[in-house]
């Protein structure tokens, strides 16, 4: 069951990539690096559309994922140089989106709200949830319903792969409080999907 | 509790839903980005980054954009303002009677004062001593008054359509006239370094894990990302000719697609050029050409100037994108033209005998409903403004004509139907700040003018060439 929701979101994945052919980073990157608009645009429209999707994941709202989508590109194209061209271009992209991204939630100090709502969400969830049955905007609308802070490390881990001891650095707050705020989020979303 | 392969299985596909996806990117993205880099690398290597930083800050809200579009709102009305009341105190003519002002007028234009906050005062001391020195009447200085007061309250008259509350905003922003577009701007400089600083801070501390997670991140993602990886490296293409596919596929589907989609417009529009347009440097008009009076039958005759009331124009309309960079616009407009003057009316009887006269003020009413069809040029379209030049006709019937004769006990109240439509053409520039996806304030300062067609006396037959302000909201649907 579970590999029947995966197979069928792997074949969407498929149609997508397979119309839009994966494009030559590194000759690309060196044009970029040239001051060349017509390699800026290619890069930009390779890449908009997941950054964006990234952007959108930890902004939730859609204005301010605009504002770090738009901010994110500006870093990524004026700091190319600092781009090793070893290990997969888009991974370094994503990098620079998501720290646009907690920069702003940091600045606006989104994350300290945590701390208020650990109290209400001490439900545990006793079984697998049927997460074959959600398809990929009730999930966006799922994790975007949840608060910052939970929203914040549940990407972070979950999604992009950071240890807690970066989450912890990154986010300014103990390893213990990156577990125990993703264990939450975890339980929070399975409980909606569980609803849903 | 779950147990632990419970959580990896659920955390993978949690991933393998969201890690992947795309969303449609909004237009103007791009521009925005180009613009900043183009800046950037313009302002030198080391500068580059900051100076395409300053240009917007990250994480600039809905509040923060409608604070920048009422500041700007604000200049460009105190501009458009003054570029037309400067130096008009030389036009009032020697020794021209003081016109006739409907009480009711005054009032309103008091009322209308007192709305508007200081920027008024301000200004109409600068004024009154101008008009001063040019000395014709103390009374002109409430007049300039009347004409200044409109374009303000206009502001936010506006802004509290756009139902955001910002009265205060407009009120500081109109207050500090210039100068708070000024400041809007230099604090965003401020903030957009100090964001730029903490990008490179953050880049440098988190720059060198990179390597490791994109490892970690292919190993713990079922090799998604390796595929990928062997895919690029094998096929090893010339990265330009892919480019130029692009480009041209891109351009064939902004073709289809950055045409835009049709809005919904609400606007009113305030008319004059001259801060004396209460006045008229026209003789009084005692021959035949004033259509009305003529004594075998009823009617009214002017004895005096004619003092104008501000044009003004409420109209709600659509507009349709033709192509990406025109924009066809029509409607329907509902305008007011009123004037007074000091008249007499005749009244006659079926065997034109005079059945009484009354010498007394008559404010003279015309209604129009108008039928605009404008054509909008788009200039420059980024994120969050858009400038455009349009030009276009208007045709307007008139509705009512009515004349209202002062009397001791009860008005008068005559009218005549008027035959005709009076046409117009109109050129100006516009600029449009969107407050957000679907809504957008607009400013459009325009050249009008009217060509003669026979209709009865109005500001627009004294004055056919008129410089007008026509401001409202657009609904993106």
């Amino acid at each position: 069951m579970q590999l029947f929701g995966k197979k069928e979101h792997l074949k969407t994945q498929g149609k997508v990539s397979g119309s839009n052919a994966k494009p030559d980073w590194a000759a690309l990157v060196d044009s970029c690096k040239k001051g060349d608009r017509r390699a800026q645009k290619a890069v930009f429209d390779h890449l908009s559309g997941k950054m964006f999707a990234v952007c959108l994941r930890y902004m939730a709202d859609r204005e301010a994922a605009e504002d770090i989508l738009q901010d994110g590109f500006v870093t990524l194209f004026t700091k190319l140089d600092s781009y090793s061209g070893e290990g997969s271009f888009e991974g370094w992209a994503r990098k620079i989106f998501v720290n646009t991204a907690l920069m702003s939630l940091r600045k606006n100090d989104v994350l300290r709200q945590t701390e208020d709502v650990e109290a209400a969400w001490n439900i545990s969830a006793d079984g697998p949830s049927a997460i074959e049955n959600i398809g990929y905007n009730e999930l966006m609308k799922m994790v975007a319903s949840m608060p910052p802070g939970f929203r914040t490390v549940f990407n972070m881990y979950v999604i992009e792969g950071y240890s807690h001891k970066e989450i912890a650095e990154c986010l300014g707050i103990s390893e213990a409080t990156s577990r125990s705020q993703l264990q939450r989020a975890r339980t929070m979303l399975q409980n909606k999907i569980k609803k849903y | 509790m779950l147990e632990e392969t419970e959580i990896q299985e659920f955390d993978l596909n949690v991933r393998a839903i969201l890690q992947d996806a795309e969303e449609e990117v909004p237009q103007g993205v791009w521009l925005g980005v180009y613009s900043r880099i183009a800046a950037g690398s313009a302002a030198g290597a080391g500068a580059g980054g900051k100076a395409g930083a300053s240009g917007r800050s990250a994480g600039a809200g809905l509040w923060r954009r409608t604070a920048y579009a009422l500041a700007a709102a604000a200049a460009v009305a105190v501009g458009v303002f003054f570029a037309a009341t400067s130096d008009k105190s030389g036009k009032f003519d020697e020794g021209q009677a003081v016109a006739v002002v409907n009480p009711v007028e005054e009032s309103e234009s008091e009322r209308r004062a007192v709305a508007v906050a200081s920027p008024v005062e301000e200004s109409e001391s600068e004024r009154s001593a101008v008009v001063a020195e040019a000395s014709p009447a103390k009374v002109k200085v409430a007049k300039i008054k009347v004409a200044e007061a409109p374009v303000l309250t206009e502001v936010s008259e506006v802004t509290e359509g756009a139902g955001t509350g910002a009265g205060k905003l407009a009120g500081d922003s109109a207050r500090t006239g210039n100068s708070a577009q000024d400041r809007a701007e230099r604090e965003n400089a401020r903030t957009g370094n100090s964001v730029q600083d903490s990008a490179e801070h953050e880049n440098a501390r988190t720059g060198n894990s990179a390597q490791d997670r994109a490892e970690r991140e292919n190993a713990r993602g079922g090799g998604n990302e390796k595929a990928g990886n062997k895919g690029l490296s094998s096929t090893k293409t010339d990265p330009f000719a892919e480019i130029e596919r692009e480009d041209a596929a891109l351009k064939l589907s902004k073709k289809k697609s950055s045409k835009g989609k049709p809005s919904l417009y609400a606007q009113s529009t305030i008319g004059g050029n001259d801060s004396d347009f209460s006045f008229t440097t026209i003789t009084p008009n005692r021959t035949n050409s004033f259509k009305e009076p003529v004594i075998t039958k009823t009617g009214i005759s002017e004895k005096s100037v004619s003092t104008y009331g501000i044009p003004l124009s409420f109209g709600l309309g659509v507009n349709i994108p033709v192509s990406e960079k025109l924009t066809i616009g029509t409607g329907l407009n509902f305008s007011s033209l009123v004037r007074t003057f000091n008249g007499v009316y005749t009244e006659v009887d079926a065997n034109q005998n005079i059945v009484r006269t009354l010498d007394s003020d008559v404010t003279h009413t015309l209604n129009y409903i108008g039928l605009p069809l404008n054509l909008y040029f788009h200039l420059i379209d980024v994120r969050t403004v858009k400038f455009y030049l349009w030009g276009g006709a208007l045709g307007e019937y008139a509705l009512s004509n009515s004349y209202r004769v002062k009397d001791a006990s009860e008005d008068i109240l005559f009218s005549t139907s008027v035959k005709g439509i009076q046409l117009s053409a109109g050129i100006g520039l516009g600029v449009e700040f969107r407050l957000s996806n679907h809504l957008g304030l607009y400013l459009d300062p325009s050249a009008r003018y009217y060509l003669p067609c026979n209709q009865p006396k109005n500001i627009h037959t004294d004055r056919p060439f008129m410089l007008s302000f026509e401001a409202g909201l657009r609904f993106n649907l």
